[in-house]
């Protein structure tokens, strides 16, 4: 089979498979199973096999459940509560205050779980009803949760950088470190656009008309301290190289469970619901790095994976031209795909010529993961449109793209801005020790 | 219609139990720290034991999270009005995960073979058998796909007659 149809045929089937409702999982899985029987019989899947187990074997990918455990383990006990709590007191009574503690919480709670749905479904949970309360514009409210929500991949610990890490063979510290940069910049941009909005026409999100006590907002900052210093601990364990990221996951997780013993929520009930629902959601993203070897294993085994390479590298263009198209490949698939099936799938091939140009590595796996993050707010398949609809679902589906509209806009001039200035990316990466 | 379910609760009670895996692998690897800045002794088994613990989580956890519909899917067609277009794209799915599964749990069973007869041990300095691991990866895969070949048979006794009952298990 000749490698254009087999990238055709390959990539059609799955994104026809998805379209139709079959998980990303299996749509690739299945897919590889197909082409491989027609390409190499079906007794040459070996391949399918071997794949799977290296990464069942990889003990970067252990950190996965590792993190996912954490976030679980912080949002079923009542410490995202407290914590709203405390940014809802600082909040104080400039118009848009709520909105700027929100996105200060989902940056704080992104901090600590590696995933987008933990971010902005705990995120809308907790702070929705204080915000109703006020009566803050929902598309207002909607649209900067969906994007802070977002910055659960961009700002460590994150799935998505592990699983660009594994794929690279890059430092996860330094990629940690590159996407915390990455994702303050986000928040940045994210807060100065609600304070200005929220300024200019105060009906959307009125201020408090009364402030809360100095001493009631200096107590709220103690169910802060604890989950603070867990995830700081974590990161700079990771940032100095005392500890792999697994390892640091690890003991952030003992830490979390011990923060919750000592809060005495710690009962036989949580326990198991804890762990149940991180195996549920680690089976997910596990199972989507299954199909999507597999996947690659195939592809690449036809040729597939080379000829792309081949293809994107012949292409005449600048190499600065060649990093903006591979961008823009990745926008377009994040509508439809799932960002780890993104990783798996487009790494291999972009990767090679990133390094043969000579760009800084570092630098453009945080300018893939910003465009991954911008895929899950981008219509019309961004998964946090699904959980926005699922926080508030008498509104629309085209009135929440539109309430995401501005964010998706910010987000990309942030990308544009490390793009065209790679020092604000690179100066900080430098840092970690390995 | 009982062997469905018992091939439900099998998954169910598998599920549940590897999900407590988590903690071991936690406390494997809080232990190696612990060795390594306390005792100033890393341990030799840490790292291998993680990586067995692990992927023995990662491919028993497949069925369960099928199960629980934690598999995520696209569902702008999904959760149509017509019982029988659900059920006929449920079958789709199911028919992308038997067909890999099918020959995950074959080739696994030869991968496991070759571990077993050659008594294949990790090229660490531990050098435990590897067989177990491998094995893991065979049941894993016949497990996920028994419990899709489930799923589809239901499916299909959905899109003849759309008001069957077909006995799923309670999702405790």
């Amino acid at each position: 089979m000749s490698p254009e149809l087999l990238t055709i045929g390959m990539f059609g089937l799955v994104l026809f498979a998805i379209i139709t409702g079959v998980s990303l999982s299996f749509a690739m899985g299945g897919t590889a199973v197909i082409f491989g029987a027609l390409m190499f019989g079906p007794n040459g899947m070996y391949s399918i096999v071997t794949t799977m187990f290296g990464n069942m074997w990889s003990i970067l990918l252990s950190a996965v459940p590792l993190f996912v455990f954490i976030g679980v383990a912080l949002a079923k006990s009542r410490i995202a509560n407290d914590l709203y709590g405390a940014f809802y007191l600082w909040s104080g009574r400039t118009p848009g205050g709520l909105l700027l503690g929100t996105a200060g919480f989902a940056a704080t709670l992104s901090a600590m779980t590696g995933s987008c749905a933990a971010s902005t479904v705990t995120t809308g949970l907790v702070g929705m009803p204080a915000m109703d309360k006020r009566g803050y514009d929902r598309g207002f409210v909607l649209g900067t949760i969906g994007a802070s929500g977002t910055l659960g991949i961009m700002i460590p610990p994150s799935i998505t950088l592990i699983l660009i890490g594994m794929q690279t063979g890059q430092s996860v510290g330094r990629l940690f470190m590159g996407g915390l940069v990455a994702g303050l910049m986000l928040l940045a941009a994210f807060m100065l656009y609600v304070g200005i909005r929220s300024r200019m026409n105060p009906a959307l999100a009125p201020g408090a008309d009364v402030r809360a006590p100095l001493a009631e907002r200096v107590a709220a900052l103690k169910s802060v301290i604890l989950p603070l210093v867990i995830i700081l601990s974590v990161l700079i364990s990771i940032f100095a190289g005392i500890a792999t990221p697994t390892e640091a996951a690890a003991v952030g997780a003992a830490a979390v469970i011990f923060s919750v013993a000592v809060r005495g929520e710690l009962t036989l009930q949580y326990i198991r619901e804890v762990s149940h629902s991180t195996a549920t959601m680690t089976g997910m993203v596990i199972w989507i790095v299954f199909g999507a070897s597999a996947f690659i294993a195939i592809y690449g085994g036809g040729g597939g994976t080379a000829f792309m390479t081949g293809m994107l590298a012949g292409m005449d263009v600048q190499p600065l031209m060649m990093i903006f198209i591979m961008m823009l490949i990745t926008l377009v698939l994040g509508m439809f795909l799932d960002p780890i099936g993104i990783i798996l799938l487009v790494l291999p091939i972009f990767y090679p010529i990133v390094m043969q140009l000579g760009f800084d590595p570092i630098w453009f796996c945080i300018l893939f993961q910003l465009n991954l993050c911008i895929g899950y707010i981008s219509p019309p398949f961004g998964y946090n449109l699904f959980y926005l609809k699922s926080l508030s679902p008498t509104t629309p589906i085209t009135a929440i793209y539109r309430a995401v509209a501005p964010f998706l806009i910010l987000m990309l001039l942030t990308g544009a801005l490390i793009f065209l200035f790679p020092a604000t990316i690179t100066t900080f990466t430098a840092i970690p020790a390995r | 219609m009982i062997l469905l379910r018992l091939i439900d609760e099998i998954n169910l009670f598998i599920g549940k139990t590897v999900s407590f895996l988590i903690w071991a692998g936690i406390v494997v690897l809080c232990y190696e720290v612990v060795a390594r800045y306390v005792f100033g002794q890393p341990t030799l088994w840490a790292h291998g034991y993680t990586q067995r613990i692990f992927g023995a989580y990662f491919v028993l956890i497949g069925a369960y999270t099928l199960i629980k519909r934690d598999h995520v899917r696209v569902d702008i067609l999904l959760n149509t009005r017509n019982p029988r277009v659900n059920a006929g794209l449920d079958l789709f799915n199911y028919a992308f995960l038997i067909l890999w599964g099918v020959i995950l749990t074959r080739e696994g069973w030869l991968f496991f073979d070759d571990a077993w007869s050659f008594n294949e041990r990790d090229d660490s300095a531990l050098g435990h058998p590897m067989w177990p691991i491998k094995l893991a990866l065979f049941l894993g895969a016949a497990l996920i796909t028994a419990q899709g070949l489930v799923e589809a048979i239901r499916a299909v006794i959905l899109i003849i007659n759309p008001n069957a009952d077909v006995k799923r298990s309670e999702l405790a």
